[in-house]
């Protein structure tokens, strides 16, 4: 009896010792399933990237979508923002798009703001005056000189009419829209300056997201099976995105049909520039929401092709068409041209397209991008060296188009934003604390803007949260590399957009341009921000201007801020 | 046994007994935790609240039943509620680890919560469960392949073609990594048989495009890619079909009655969206889509009086006023369904659709240049549909304009160079314009693409005549 009552027992305590340790997760893995969410790439640091400072710097802005009852596709876009040198005095301002309501002419938002950077960390608003505080129903921005006065001006997109505000060069700005032969009344999205043309003035090419009105609004449910926002292909309603041309004397000429931007209408979110076939002229990438991207080849003669379906950029690797939102374009990977990456919707990966030369190759999974921000919808994109290791990482501003029933906010559409760290091996990891940041922010992020604010030699970045205020996020990375910074300049002090600087790096070809059009309704810091972690240096900087020529400026050492002006150099 | 024996074994005992029941409290408060309820139930369609909250209490009844929380997670699942689902399936393990659905389950809510690892690892218990299930073993690769892991997703794929050659969701995978492994000559060996297995798919000519690519053979590429339109390859997995059955609420059935109609199952899905009607009589993209199904099975009179009703609460639904023309256009009434195709265009000026609606509706009237200035819109608002050029060349063909046609047909194989109907509308108008030499380049492109074509045979025919 005893004997059986002591197999009994050792028969119990067994079961019990390895239920035990099957609870504790450390002896039967086979039967216990293992609740680590860490991603095998995860760059295992605690150490915080940025810390946010926005109401602490004075930068008080919270985004009105203007949601009611009704889901009205336009309130799920949020409104974008710019970080630019209004004043010419040295650090970046900051330019903030409201979107308001589209039901009522108030404007709950108050209209756009306009915040001058006092250079030393903090803002002051001084929006009053200025003439930038537009009420439109607001989405993105683009900023560049398109007068060649020296000066930043603004192109302000939104659910109707659009606004072109000249920069008066002393805090003052006027809408010279119907002057300028300008002020698209479609829903624009993310717009930019670029000289297509190289003519030497700044053109504009706007995204048009979809042909929308709110009595065409329609009905649709999410995967809860409760009303919500409609995905853009619901309305089947595609729009012709829109290419302006500079008359030179302060007026544009719509040239969209002559340039052949007819041939192909899109959902178009993110828009990025670039000589993506590498034969001298800029070129158009547009991200598209639901359909296929384009990639608009200038064919040299003011006219534009898409290729993106024959360069193998318009689908993913399984001919799937994703969701499309910001994009960023620039030279991963070192070999001299330019890769793009695209940011789409929940359960979609990345799309990062390795330029080939002749094609794209999608090498999302390759460079450890393939799963990691797959649980969020991503807007905003930066392919930014914010350590300065020389190597560039991603920042990723993430928030839902469909609520959810378990946002860990009230926020149903609210998510967390993503840091990838960027390294030698060409592979990217997850930086945690998710996000970069110790404190957890969790907002329905959209726009994210990319810029040196405090001029520290480290990039920060603007989130424009939907319906939350915004986050700035100034870089805290510990142990920082070397950095270098160019400010490239035309003869009459515009940014030089559109040209490219290359320089070595011990045995790496670095190549960066000068952009300001990338991400998501941004317009983000034109200057250009090299990491260059261990080496104190840089040799052979070469600037490529738009029109052909190139320029060599001589070497330069680590943590400045170097002007490169056109005819400055040597050939 | 000594006195001194007996103390110590009823010490032991004693003991042990304390330990079992420490581990009883301490199993019970493991393996009985609430089941997991999400905190806005609000959120959730009331159908699938209702299914949630009563699988919920079947919990609550039945604590120790690992069935009742994997369908607890099933549910979660289906409807999109995925950390409940997580947590489900979790709890469904510690009760019964033997069940491979629910590993399986709990790798796909893992996946999609970005645990790649815990999903892969998830999958390898799934396989030392059952390995002959199939899509476990693919969906291993993908998770592989994501990570950029491409040996180990080599070997997961082929696992699969072990047990099923011709498993497609396996052989796209290895096409894709034969891909990143930089061999387009092995890949290009699974993509035929793939295209044996699927033809006309189109996202194998993405793939096909994309090997002609990388072994340079730039003008095959175009070719391929120009065919390979977006599109979304759907596999098989018998386990997600049940897992699909807890999909429940007006969104759900609604999407299964729109799945119905893809699959050609008009009846079925007209019954499921008449019932639907009921519970929402004025949905417009319910009504539309009901309306468009009776086009399909010829019921137009119904058709009609849908599309009719929709309209009363949305007239400038587009979408609607394009069916209702074309189910007037099928009843002969052309008045009316031009003047429908004239307001979804009014309602949606740019969508190409529209204008190739409105094209062929000219064209059934006999009036070809209006037709001509639609299909051309057409063609401004979608570069890819080559059907309003080939119609466009019909028109002229019909007119004897054969000089105008041509540029129709060259402008259509530009685009697309597999449409046999613009190789044979090219042929003819060649041959009438004497250019024979060029008709029979067009038609023996035509005849590789299809020797059987009605319309390839009747223009061989004149052809050969025209020889003679």
């Amino acid at each position: 009896m005893v004997s059986r009552s002591l197999s009994l027992i050792a028969v119990i305590t067994s079961t019990f010792i390895v239920t035990l340790l099957c609870l504790l997760g450390t002896g039967c893995n086979n039967h216990q399933p293992d609740n680590s969410a860490s991603n095998r790439e995860s760059s295992q640091t605690n150490a915080p990237w940025f810390v946010e400072v926005a109401r602490s710097s004075g930068l008080v802005f919270d985004q009105h979508s203007g949601h009611e009852v009704q889901y009205l596709m336009p309130e799920m876009s949020c409104s974008g923002g710019a970080l630019f040198d209004m004043d010419g005095d040295g650090d970046l301002d900051v330019y903030l798009v409201q979107s308001g309501s589209l039901t009522s002419k108030e404007n709950p938002g108050g209209g756009n703001r306009l915040f001058r950077n006092n250079g030393d960390g903090d803002f002051e608003d001084v929006t009053e005056g200025s003439g930038t505080d537009d009420r439109g129903y607001g989405m993105g921005v683009a900023a560049g000189d398109y007068d060649n006065d020296g000066d930043v001006d603004l192109y302000v997109t939104n659910v109707g009419p659009d606004v072109l505000l000249r920069n008066e060069g002393n805090g003052h700005f006027i809408d010279v829209t119907l002057a300028a032969g300008l002020g698209d009344p479609s829903w624009g999205s993310s717009a930019g300056f670029i000289d297509y043309d190289a003519d030497g003035d700044l053109d504009l090419f706007l995204l048009n997201y979809m042909n929308w009105s709110i009595e065409n609004e329609l009905e649709c449910y999410n995967a809860h099976g409760t009303l919500d926002y409609c995905g853009p292909t619901n309305y089947n309603a595609a729009a012709r995105d829109t290419l302006y041309r500079n008359n030179g004397d302060g007026t544009f000429t719509d040239v969209t049909t002559a340039a052949g931007f007819d041939a192909a209408f899109g959902y178009g979110l993110g828009v990025a520039y670039g000589d993506f076939n590498s034969d001298g002229h800029l070129d158009i990438f547009v991200s598209n929401d639901s359909v296929m991207n384009q990639l608009w080849i200038s064919q040299g003669d003011g006219t534009f092709k898409d290729e993106a379906l024959f360069r193998g950029c318009a689908l993913d690797e399984s001919g799937m068409a994703k969701a499309g939102m910001g994009i960023h374009a620039s030279d991963v990977d070192d070999d001299g041209d330019l890769d793009v990456l695209l940011v789409n919707l929940l359960d979609e990966a990345d799309s990062f397209y390795r330029n080939e030369g002749d094609y794209f190759a999608d090498q999302t999974a390759a460079w450890g991008m393939g799963l990691a921000s797959r649980p969020f919808t991503r807007f905003g994109v930066g392919l930014v060296d914010f350590d300065n290791n020389g190597y560039l990482d991603v920042y990723q501003s993430n928030g839902g188009v469909a609520m959810s029933s378990e946002s860990p906010t009230d926020d149903p559409f609210a998510q967390e934003n993503m840091l990838f760290r960027g390294a030698e091996n060409g592979r990217f990891s997850e930086v945690l604390p998710r996000g970069g940041t110790s404190n957890r922010l969790i907002h329905t992020s959209r726009a994210a803007v990319f810029g040196d604010i405090n001029n520290d030699g480290a990039v920060d970045i603007l989130v424009v949260n939907r319906d939350g205020p915004v986050y700035l996020l100034k870089n805290i990375v510990k142990d920082r590399g070397n950095w270098i910074r160019f400010r490239v300049i035309e003869e009459h002090g515009r940014d030089a957009l559109g040209a490219t600087v290359t320089l070595k790096l011990g045995s790496r070809n670095i190549r960066r341009e000068v952009q300001s059009t990338y991400s998501y309704l941004a317009a983000n810091d034109p200057r250009v921000h090299i990491g260059l972690g261990d080496h104190d240096t840089v040799s052979a900087v070469k600037v490529h201007w738009l029109d052909g020529t190139t320029e060599l400026f001589g070497n330069f050492e680590a943590g400045q801020t170097i002007v490169l002006e056109r005819s400055k150099g040597t050939n | 046994m000594t006195g001194s024996s007996k103390l110590k074994l009823a010490g032991a005992t004693i003991g042990l007994a304390a330990i079992i029941g420490l581990s009883w409290v301490f199993l019970t408060a493991s393996v009985d935790p609430g089941p997991p309820a999400i905190t806005n139930f609000d959120a959730l369609d009331v159908a699938v609240s209702a299914r949630i909250r009563k699988l919920i209490t079947g919990v609550e009844n039945s604590p120790r039943d690992a069935v009742r929380r994997g369908k607890l997670g099933m549910a979660y699942q289906a409807n999109n509620v995925r950390q409940a689902a997580l947590t489900s399936f979790q709890q469904a393990i510690l009760l019964d680890s033997s069940e491979p659905k629910w590993w399986y389950y709990l790798a796909v809510t893992r996946s999609q919560l970005g645990d790649i690892d815990g999903a892969i690892s998830a999958l390898d218990e799934v396989i030392s469960r059952n390995d002959q299930y199939v899509p476990v073993h693919w969906r291993r690769g993908q998770l592989l392949k994501a990570q950029g892991d491409w040996d180990m997703a080599e070997k997961a794929f082929r696992r699969a073609l072990e047990i099923n050659p011709n498993e497609p969701a396996a052989l796209v995978g290895m096409t894709q990594i034969k891909l990143q492994k930089k061999n387009p000559r092995e890949a290009l060996t699974y993509l035929k048989q793939l295209m044996r297995i699927l033809p006309n798919q189109p996202f194998l000519y993405q793939l096909l495009g994309q090997t002609y690519q990388q072994a340079g053979m730039h003008e095959k590429a175009r070719l391929a890619l120009a065919r390979g339109k977006p599109d979304k390859p759907q596999w098989k997995d018998a386990w997600l079909i049940e897992l699909d059955q807890y999909r429940v609420g007006f969104s759900a059935q609604f999407k299964k009655a729109l799945r119905l109609i893809d699959a050609g199952q008009l009846p079925q899905a007209i019954a499921l969206l008449e019932s639907l009607r009921k519970q929402r009589p004025n949905d417009v993209t319910l009504l539309n889509n009901l309306g468009a199904a009776y086009i399909e099975t010829g019921n137009f009179s119904t058709a009609i009086r849908r599309l009719e009703d929709a309209l009363v609460d949305h007239p400038n639904h587009f979408g609607t006023h394009l069916n209702l023309s074309s189910a007037h256009e099928k009843l002969g009434q052309f008045d009316r369904a031009l003047l429908h195709v004239e307001w979804a265009i009014r309602y949606n000026p740019t969508l190409a659709r529209a204008h190739l609606i409105h094209g062929k509706l000219l064209m059934n009237m006999d009036r070809s240049d209006e037709a001509i200035v639609a299909f051309a819109l057409a063609q401004k608002f979608d570069a890819y549909d080559i059907q309003s050029l080939v119609l466009s060349g019909q028109i002229e063909c019909l007119r004897q304009r054969w000089a105008e046609a041509l540029p129709f047909y060259e402008k259509a194989i530009e685009r697309d160079s597999t449409d046999v109907e613009a190789f044979c509308g090219l042929a003819l108008a060649s041959m009438e314009l004497g250019q024979l030499d060029k008709a029979q380049q067009a038609l023996e492109k035509a005849k590789r693409l299809n020797p059987n074509d009605p319309f390839y045979l009747q223009v061989k025919r004149r052809f050969d005549n025209l020889r003679r």
